[in-house]
């Protein structure tokens, strides 16, 4: 008795492909009859599969892993949003008005600190104080009547024109 | 028999058989009966320009497995391909189901589709011609201009590949 047939002598035998020693061998050969009858049966179940078509395929869930990079990815899409809008968009239409320049709120939130929070008092600047003063110099007689002080000498009631310059008879 | 006529019998005869061809080298049929349309034009064209052919079977058969050899190596039908495994397919062959049939287990029919859709174009498309289109081998090796030698190696290496994953299916 002859070899036993490799798998690759029995694929072609079974496939008509091989020669008619081989079949004798296989008519011969318990062994070999039930491998080609093993092979048959495998075939058969091949081509049954391929023949019915491609099984319809359910699309598995997504797991909860891959939901991660994509709500991290959103997340930080919204936060740039956020951004852009405050930024470009916000500030270009909303209009602030010019009521008081940078400098100028500056100072003031300045005087303000320095009244709120002074241990000693509140002393206004030696340049500001000088200029208040010069104000009060020139102005405390030059209002209305009911405005003067008794302070105030003939000759600056007489330059603010409330009084009668010395040696006239007052009006 | 004018060369009309002889189109439009081989077009009768041989589209339910090109279409299956087809959807078993592509795995969706869909895209079979679109091939199986654009091997009809091409047919046509050919007849027009070099006459029709002694044998209508192998010459349609060998346009149709190259042009599904053509749309598998597009880079499209990988892109294509990957989306398209995910949703619901049709059968491809419309027959009733054996006790046989029942038998087989789903995940043994996905594993052997999936087998299948691994196997080298060559090793699939001698597969198909000789195990389900029942072609011989010198048919085979004259339709897709292999020699014997070479078909016959291409078989054994399909249906090898595909009875170890049967056996892992048991």
């Amino acid at each position: 008795m002859s070899r036993c047939l490799t798998e690759r002598r029995l694929v072609h035998l079974q496939a008509g492909l091989g020669n008619p020693g081989e079949q004798a061998h296989v008519d011969a050969c318990p062994a070999c009859a039930g491998r080609l009858d093993a092979l048959t049966r495998d075939l058969d179940v091949l081509t049954r599969v391929l023949a019915r078509g491609p099984q319809p395929h359910i699309r598995p869930a997504p797991s909860f892993r891959h939901w991660i990079p994509a709500a991290a990815g959103a997340g930080a899409l919204a936060l740039a949003a956020l951004l852009w809008v405050e930024v470009a968009v916000w500030r270009a239409a909303t209009y602030v008005p010019p009521s008081m320049r940078p400098e100028e709120a500056s100072a003031m939130l300045t005087e303000v600190s320095l009244a709120l929070f002074s241990l000693r008092g509140y002393t206004p600047a030696p340049a500001q104080a000088a200029e208040e003063a010069a104000d009060e110099d020139t102005n405390i007689c030059d209002g209305a009547d009911w405005l003067v002080t008794a302070g105030c000498t003939p000759a600056q009631l007489a330059h603010a024109g409330l009084a009668s310059p010395p040696g006239e008879e007052p009006r | 028999m004018d060369t009309a006529q002889g189109y439009e019998n081989a077009v009768d005869s041989h589209r339910g058989r090109l279409r299956r061809l087809c959807g078993l080298l592509l795995g969706d049929s869909q895209e079979a009966e679109e091939v199986v349309q654009e091997v009809f034009v091409k047919a046509l064209e050919s007849e027009r320009r070099q006459g029709p052919p002694n044998d209508w079977g192998p010459w349609l058969t060998r346009i149709a497995v190259n042009t599904c050899r053509d749309r598998r190596r597009a880079g499209w039908w990988q892109r294509f391909r990957r989306w398209s495994d995910q949703v619901e397919q049709v059968a491809i062959v419309d027959r009733g189901l054996t006790p046989e049939d029942e038998a087989i287990s789903s995940e043994t029919r996905g594993r052997v589709w999936q087998a299948f859709r691994t196997l080298p174009d060559r090793q699939r498309e001698v597969f198909v011609l000789r195990h389900l289109e029942d072609w011989s081998g010198p048919e085979i090796a004259a339709a897709l201009g292999l020699s014997p030698g070479t078909v016959k190696r291409h078989l054994f290496r399909a249906v090898h590949r595909m009875r170890v994953v049967l056996g892992d299916a048991r």
